[in-house]
């Protein structure tokens, strides 16, 4: 059976001289997952680790090299999603963990709750046995230097051999981002959404994607268009229209048509599926 | 299902009613006691409707007594927000007075008599938004804002943000000057006896039982309000102290736009209740309100699709309120009760908890 992949690495303004090491990281990243998925890993683990190496990668703003809130914090958030059986599982406002899609993963695994936050979400890291790194160690020296930089987050959404799909989201937020302020990367159905027909993920200004819960907009829109990439332009349409905001979205759907979107400058893109190889930035 | 008759209301609200009929006689009279035709009556109609929670409900299990305390409480809620509308108010000020009412209340799983969290805190959720520009505010874990509802409202005013959760929606709160009680002003015996009895059944059944459906009994009583306005302005607000034993900062549907609480002037405005994790993870009010303006189907349709087909199919026991942009009011739940009322278009007051 046909798998496919896309990920993302945030949509916003990056500088110039980052461009190449961006596209650089999201393709590294998504030619890793499809090896994965054409060695038969299931969509949920294969996004899962993709989010793993681009939240590893500094050029992101997700774990490593998150952004830094208003006191001089790295706070993350992170959400994943199965589509066949619609298990989610998120974390928000927490700190000190290195990959926090994995503690994602480890809520919808465990299956009790859906998304956990700030010092809760910490207690039941500490209880699943992760391992915490000091806030500060994931803080890369370009970030402490781009205080005006833009928004950033790191996204991947697949499709496995057994035809199933899933989605994975992870941020650091926004730039001297209020204490507590929970953006979309976390919320089921705003920045991360998988059905059995399609998985997307989004990325840009999460209180506009929040209100108009944009990824399941485009899951609801789905549909009505043929290609991936209207239904994108479609959604970022609807994005703008109703907020004013700005962002972007990926998509892999059922058939193994991969797609996105955006009204930013750039969003790093790179994909593979039935329409050949994506790339975009 | 209860229809109110004038004796049932409480004397403020009756005499308010009977004010609004001299009203309602007077404007007639200057038509000229003509017959309203549908389609003036129907021209800026207006309506709300509110839950107090979703749930297992036993009907020999409630005396007489608490039943006519719950029926007067969402009676209250409405009125709080119908007077708002017929004065030509804003909706989004109506369903905040109605959550108010609510809060305030005793008997719901919101502000005052909230369900204690595992290590015998109260962490209370809320949001609300407004169907013009889907503009919201909302927030999770404050401990001590008497109305968590007035808080949402003042982060949908007045932050850039829409979404604050613990310490930085207590700070925002406080930095605004909002309202503050002690903890035991929230706190009643009834919430803590839930969950002793909570503790007792996880210590026999381990920890699956928090993810069990008969769980969602500890938790009845989330608030919730939608309503229309006369210029044509829909808004939804919900309310809620979340889980009983809930543990590790859980978030509920709540505070999640287009799961537990959603607006939009397109369709309409929802507010639901119930396991919460189904909840989310069907993205609930914005599926209903996508089937109404992509689908073509009516708010009826479209909230009973979802709630006895789709989260049935999950699993999810949940309820949901909610009213169209022409004033229509649907209540669909999928449990064996959920405390609710409404005023229509029309000016009919319903309460009503058991299955009809």
């Amino acid at each position: 059976m046909q798998t496919a992949l896309i990920c993302h690495g945030g949509a916003g303004d990056i500088a110039e001289d980052r461009l190449g090491a961006c596209l650089d990281g999201v393709r590294e990243a998504g030619r890793e997952g499809h090896r994965l998925l054409e060695a038969g890993s299931s969509a949920l683990d294969v996004v899962e680790a993709v989010v793993r190496m681009l939240e590893d990668n500094p050029q992101f703003n997700a774990g490593h090299g998150s952004a830094l809130n208003e006191q001089g914090q790295v706070v993350t958030d992170a959400s994943i999603m199965s589509g066949h059986d619609r298990r989610a599982g998120a974390v928000g406002a927490v700190s000190g963990i290195a990959n926090p899609v994995s503690l994602a993963r480890a809520v919808l695994e465990d299956g009790h709750h859906v998304l956990l936050v700030a010092e809760g979400a910490k207690a039941f890291a500490r209880e699943q046995g992760f391992d915490f790194c000091d806030p500060a160690s994931l803080v890369v020296a370009h970030e402490r230097q781009r205080w005006e930089e833009a928004h950033g987050t790191v996204g991947c959404v697949a499709l496995d051999q057994h035809g199933h799909l899933a989605a994975a989201t992870s941020t650091g937020g926004v730039l001297g981002k209020r204490i507590g302020r929970i953006g979309d990367s976390p919320l089921i159905g705003s920045g991360n959404w998988a059905d059995s027909e399609i998985a997307v993920s989004c990325t840009g200004q999460g209180e506009a994607i929040m209100r108009t819960a944009l990824a399941h907009y485009a899951a609801c829109r789905h549909d009505a268009f043929d290609r991936l990439d209207d239904l994108g332009r479609a959604a970022i349409f609807h994005l703008s229209d109703a907020t004013g905001g700005q962002g972007g979205l990926i998509m892999v759907d059922h058939d193994g048509q991969v797609g996105f979107g955006q009204n930013t400058r750039h969003m790093p893109v790179f994909g593979i599926g039935v329409n050949g190889e994506v790339e975009g930035i | 299902m209860r229809t109110l008759q004038f004796n049932q209301l409480t004397p403020m609200a009756a005499a308010l009613f009977a004010a609004v009929m001299a009203l309602t006689a007077c404007a007639d009279n200057d038509e000229h006691a003509q017959p309203v035709e549908p389609e003036t009556r129907d021209a800026s109609p207006i309506g709300i409707a509110v839950h107090g929670g979703a749930g297992t409900m036993d009907r020999d299990a409630m005396s007489e007594e608490q039943e006519r305390e719950y029926h007067e409480a969402l009676q209250e809620a409405l009125e709080a927000g119908h007077s708002i509308l017929r004065d030509g108010g804003d909706s989004l000020d109506a369903v905040q007075a109605a959550v108010r009412v609510l809060e305030d209340s005793p008997l719901f799983n919101a502000g005052r008599g909230s369900v204690f969290t595992s290590d015998e805190h109260i962490e209370m959720d809320a949001a609300i938004m407004d169907g013009r520009d889907r503009n919201a505010g909302a927030l999770t874990g404050v401990r001590t804002v008497r109305n968590p509802i007035d808080l949402a409202r003042r982060i949908m005013d007045e932050s850039p943000h829409v979404f604050f959760s613990g310490d930085g929606a207590q700070t925002f709160a406080e930095e605004h000057g909002l309202p503050m009680e002690a903890p035991e002003w929230f706190e009643t015996e009834q919430r803590r006896e839930a969950l002793h009895q909570a503790r007792e059944r996880e210590a026999e059944q381990g920890s699956e039982f928090r993810s069990q459906r008969e769980n969602v009994e500890f938790n009845l009583g989330t608030v919730g309000a939608v309503a229309l306005d006369r210029h044509g302005n829909v808004a939804a607000g919900t309310s809620t102290g979340g889980m009983t034993n809930k543990r590790f900062g859980r978030i509920g549907d709540v505070p999640i736009l287009g799961s537990g609480t959603y607006a939009n002037n397109a369709t309409g405005a929802f507010s639901a209740t119930g396991h919460g994790e189904y909840i989310m993870r069907a993205v609930t009010l914005h599926d209903i309100s996508a089937q109404m303006e992509y689908a073509g189907r009516s708010v009826e349709e479209a909230a009973d699709h979802v709630v006895n087909t789709k989260l049935v199919e999950m699993g999810g026991n949940a309820g949901i309120i909610a009213i169209d942009r022409h004033g229509n009011i649907t209540m669909p739940f999928n449990t064996s009760g959920m405390y609710r009322g409404s005023i229509d278009a029309d000016g009919n007051v319903h309460t009503a908890i058991f299955r009809e």
